[in-house]
């Protein structure tokens, strides 16, 4: 559970803004590529979590293969079987969390 | 035909050419793009107004035999020279050879071969010669092969020069030229331009070429027909290598799966930012340079206030997530950081000993999502303050929800209808259609408090919403352990207060100079003062022992002046204390001993009788009656009610077990003032009117109710409604004809101006339970009835008509007495005469 970048925007609408690894199995340059992927992914679709999903479903299937699942979303709860060391849950923009694993 | 077009079209652009040159003023921008094949054009380039490039040279005057070729170069408005340099240098020993070529060629040469010039020269030497557009063109080059290059380029070059010089002239007529003369251009249609030409591969038969064309197709068939036994084709084949193929096989290393699961809440991700926040700022403290020890590390009270206050559980529920095991001590006093503002070396030490696990379990990244609480944060987390006042508000709220129709009615607002709720379709009577009735709100009732007897009601005085309620039972043979609990209108399921005692309580009222002072009486005899902003079971004062300071040193002995009976009624009274002091209160009980006993709670817990009820013979009318051999147990009548006169502090009425109702004063203890009877059976209230000074209501346990006048010993009015006792009394705060009474059975309401002789309302519970105790609400019109289970039902008075103004209701009531006192016939003895009283309510 680490904090990455402590970019905190003055915006008083938006704090924590910052992405934020909650919980991660990977390496670190696999967690940090991942991360990376992630927040471009949901700046890039910032109102729609579907298209932002499929943006990281796709490069990560690309870069690192086989079968990678997304989930983009604000309150959900999941219970799921993915590769071991193959997980990472972040947070992002304040209210957004995103769940990424792989599982073919 | 192509090429006569073509010779055609190179001669036409040359005069066009001219055209151009002779032009004024046409040197602007006047560029020429070559193009097309073997076709050139003009092409009136249209600069914009703003640029003042100026090309200079580049077109010499068409001396072709010449060999100066002026290199063309571009200047902007600041005299830069911005020349862009060609991409290729021309060789100019080259150049020259192929100019003096030119013009001899040019007739004699095909325009195909002219058409191809132009084309590799423009490939090769195009694009440094200044801005000129061209367009790009591909054509089959297959007729090039005859011809040599260097023609080409000569011819090419030279024509290019042509262009060149042309320009430079004219471009130098105007370099110096007045820029603003105006210009005159003229537009030229160019020739066509041809993008793209496939010489076509089929002739017709019947044209000039056919036969040169079938001629040569047999002569190639002829060819490949003679190919495959010619001496000069030989064939040959090659194969590439076929490597042997080798079987590899491969497993990758297990793919191990595991499951994980969390919920993802909008809290969840709040939370975690702030302890990640929490963390950083501990960092920054921490590697201040500080050492553990440190006395005052103001960053760490400052990151523990910095805490939001709504969301104390944070670090906890974060430390109980990010690790497993923790000391125990570290963790405690680390939550207590929160709750207290601590800036002691210890909290210091706690708070990043409790920073530190954090960082620790951290690194080794543990993945747990369940919070791996452990029993001591539970613990702790229950115990906290902050959950107590979460749980608090979201009690009261649930309680809002559920309540809110009725303590909306309570109020007195109109409902707001509940969408969600069906509408019974019941075909309901209007309300205003059944008369004056109740309307049942709520019951306070806990499993607390069931069970038990209502004794006594008493409304909190200046917060007209909260009531005390103090239970307990009235027999002698069924005593169990007393309870005053305080209620509030906003949560009618748990009381605020619970305060346990021995004894059953029967009598309670809250102090007017301090609301928070609740004096209670008890079945024993007991008087105690409680602190109902506190929650613990204690009162403040009581005198079950004497320990507040009195002299004498007997501890087990009970106190001067305790009751020997129940404490019926207890009332704090203002009272006035001499010049110079201010109005002090004191506490006013009354019991069965016969004593009315005044307490004063300045120092300790003192008491002073204002009165001992003597007991009075009985007189039936025109009888005495001798008590032969009937002992007294005591001198004194049990005293079971008393009320002071709202105006005059000094008297009070006190009613008793004799049913006799004794007006007395304070300044007397062993005279009455006056006597009442009437009763014929234990008072058990007496009420004076709040409208009318001299008027007051008595209720008894011989089933009746009377209203009495101060200046007579009779009754003016009596109420019977029932056969059972009726227990107790209320006048209504906003009518003047208006009192609520409750029998055994029922509770009765009445209006005296509609009627003397039948109560208004009646309502029987269906509960069974016996009415004991009945209190008008203050700032509602709302009556709170106790009964015998425990219950404290609200119901609403809909539909009384509505109370006079403030100063008729004297009248009002004033009205009905005289009308009822008309109606009586005068009594002899005892009485004053009729008129006199009439006088007297005449004022």
């Amino acid at each position: 559970m680490e904090a990455t970048e402590e970019k905190k925007e003055p915006d008083t609408k938006r704090v924590h803004t910052y992405p934020l690894i909650r919980h991660s199995d990977m390496n670190d340059e696999m967690k940090t590529e991942a991360m990376e992927l992630c927040v471009t992914a949901c700046e890039k679709f910032a109102n729609n979590n579907e298209n932002a999903a499929k943006m990281i479903k796709d490069t990560m299937d690309k870069k690192f293969g086989a079968s990678w699942h997304a989930v983009v979303g604000e309150g959900y709860g999941f219970e799921i079987t993915h590769e071991v060391k193959n997980l990472l849950y972040m947070f992002f923009g304040g209210n957004v969390a995103i769940c990424v694993w792989k599982c073919s | 035909m192509s090429t006569s077009k073509q010779k055609r079209s190179y001669l036409s652009t040359n005069q066009s050419m001219a055209t151009s040159k002779r032009g004024p003023g046409a040197g602007k921008g006047n560029k020429l793009g070559t193009r097309g094949p073997g076709q050139m054009s003009t092409r009136s380039n249209l600069a914009s107004s703003s640029s003042k490039k100026s090309v200079i040279g580049g077109i010499a005057p068409s001396d072709k035999s010449s060999n100066i070729r002026v290199p063309v170069q571009v200047f902007d408005e600041a005299g830069n020279d911005v020349t862009p340099l060609p991409l290729l240098t021309l060789d100019p020993n080259q150049v020259r050879i192929q100019q003096s070529n030119v013009l001899g060629d040019s007739t004699v040469g095909t325009p195909t071969d002219l058409l191809s010039q132009i084309s590799t020269s423009f490939m090769t030497s195009a694009f440094g010669g200044g801005p000129f557009t061209r367009s790009v063109f591909t054509q089959s080059n297959d007729t090039m092969e005859s011809l040599q290059d260097e023609d080409h380029a000569v011819a090419d070059t030279s024509t290019w020069a042509q262009i060149r010089q042309k320009r430079a002239e004219v471009t130098e007529i105007v370099a110096e030229a007045d820029l603003d003369k105006i210009v005159d251009l003229t537009l030229v249609e160019t020739e066509t331009i041809w993008m793209l030409d496939i010489p076509t591969v089929c002739v017709a038969m019947d044209s000039e070429e056919s036969q040169s064309i079938r001629d040569n197709n047999d002569k190639y068939a002829l060819l490949c027909k003679s190919r495959a036994g010619n001496d000069l084709y030989a064939e040959r084949g090659m194969n590439t290598f076929n490597e042997a193929p080798k079987l590899k096989a491969i497993q990758t290393n297990k793919i191990g799966y595991t499951d994980t699961g969390v919920t993802c809440t909008n809290w969840d991700m709040y939370d975690t930012f702030k302890a990640v926040e929490k963390e950083a700022k501990d960092k920054e403290a921490k590697g201040e340079g500080g050492t553990i020890s440190r006395p005052n590390s103001p960053n760490e009270a400052e990151s523990s206030k910095d805490a939001d206050p709504l969301k104390p559980d944070v670090p906890e529920v974060a430390q109980a997530v990010s690790r497993s095991a923790s000391v125990k001590s570290g963790s405690r006093v680390g939550g207590s950081r929160l709750e207290k503002t601590l800036t002691e070396s210890r909290v210091t030490m706690s708070s990043s000993v409790g920073g530190s696990e954090l960082f620790a379990s951290k690194e080794t990244g543990v993945g747990s999502f369940q919070s791996d609480v452990t029993a001591v944060d539970e613990d702790k987390i229950m115990k906290s303050d902050s959950l107590k006042k979460d749980l608090f508000i979201m009690e009261r709220v649930i309680n809002l929800n559920t309540y809110q129709p009725k303590q909306a009615l309570y109020r007195g607002f109109d409902i707001v209808p509940d969408i969600d709720h069906e509408l019974t379709n019941v075909n309901q009577i209007a309300v205003s259609d059944m008369g004056p009735n109740l309307d049942r709100l709520w019951s306070y009732f806990c499993p607390l408090t069931k069970g038990r007897n209502v004794a006594c009601l008493a409304w909190n005085k200046s917060n007209p919403d909260l009531v005390a309620v103090g239970y307990g039972q009235f027999d002698f043979t069924n005593q169990k352990s007393g309870l005053i609990c305080c209620w509030s209108l906003k949560n009618p399921e748990y009381p605020e207060r619970v305060y346990t005692s021995k004894h059953g309580v029967t009598a309670l009222d809250f102090s007017v100079a301090n609301a928070n002072i609740l004096a209670a009486g008890f079945y024993d005899g007991g008087v105690a003062i409680y602190n109902v902003r506190k929650t613990d079971d204690e009162p403040i004062l009581d005198n079950q022992k004497d320990g507040m300071g009195s002299g004498s040193g007997d501890h087990e002995s009970e106190s001067h002046g305790k009751h020997l009976g129940p404490v019926w009624q207890i009332q704090w009274i203002e009272k006035e204390r001499g010049s110079g002091e201010e109005r002090a209160e004191v506490l006013i009980s009354i019991s069965t001993d016969g004593r009315v006993t005044q307490w004063s709670i300045r120092k300790g817990f003192e008491n002073y009788d204002i009165m001992r009820l003597k007991k009075l013979p009985t007189r039936m009318a025109g009888k005495a009656r001798e008590k032969k051999g009937e002992a007294f147990i005591s001198r004194h009548a049990g005293g079971l009610c008393f009320d002071f006169h709202p105006r005059d502090l000094i008297v009070y009425l006190a009613g008793t077990e004799e049913g006799f109702i004794h007006k007395c004063s304070c300044s007397y203890n062993e005279q009455y003032l006056e006597t009442y009877t009437g009763h014929t059976a234990p008072v058990y209230r007496i009420r004076w009117s709040p409208f009318m000074p001299d008027i007051f209501l008595s209720c008894s346990a011989d089933w009746s109710i009377r209203l009495w006048h101060q200046e007579r010993v009779t009754p003016i009015l009596t109420f019977h409604s029932s056969t059972k006792t009726v227990h107790d009394l209320c006048w209504s705060p906003r009518s003047s004809t208006v009192f609520a009474c409750v029998n055994e059975g029922a509770l009765e309401v009445w209006d005296l101006a509609q009627s003397t002789l039948d109560a208004v309302i009646t309502i029987t519970p269906t509960s069974g339970a016996k009415l004991t105790s009945v209190n008008f609400s203050k700032n509602a019109e709302c009556i709170l009835v106790g009964d015998n289970e425990g219950q404290v039902t609200v119901y609403e008075l809909r539909c009384m008509p509505a109370p006079a103004q403030a100063e008729f209701q004297a009248e009002a009531l004033n009205s009905v007495i005289k009308s009822s006192l008309a109606s009586q016939l005068p009594s002899v003895a005892g009485d004053k005469t009729m008129s006199a009283p009439m006088d007297e309510m005449d004022d």
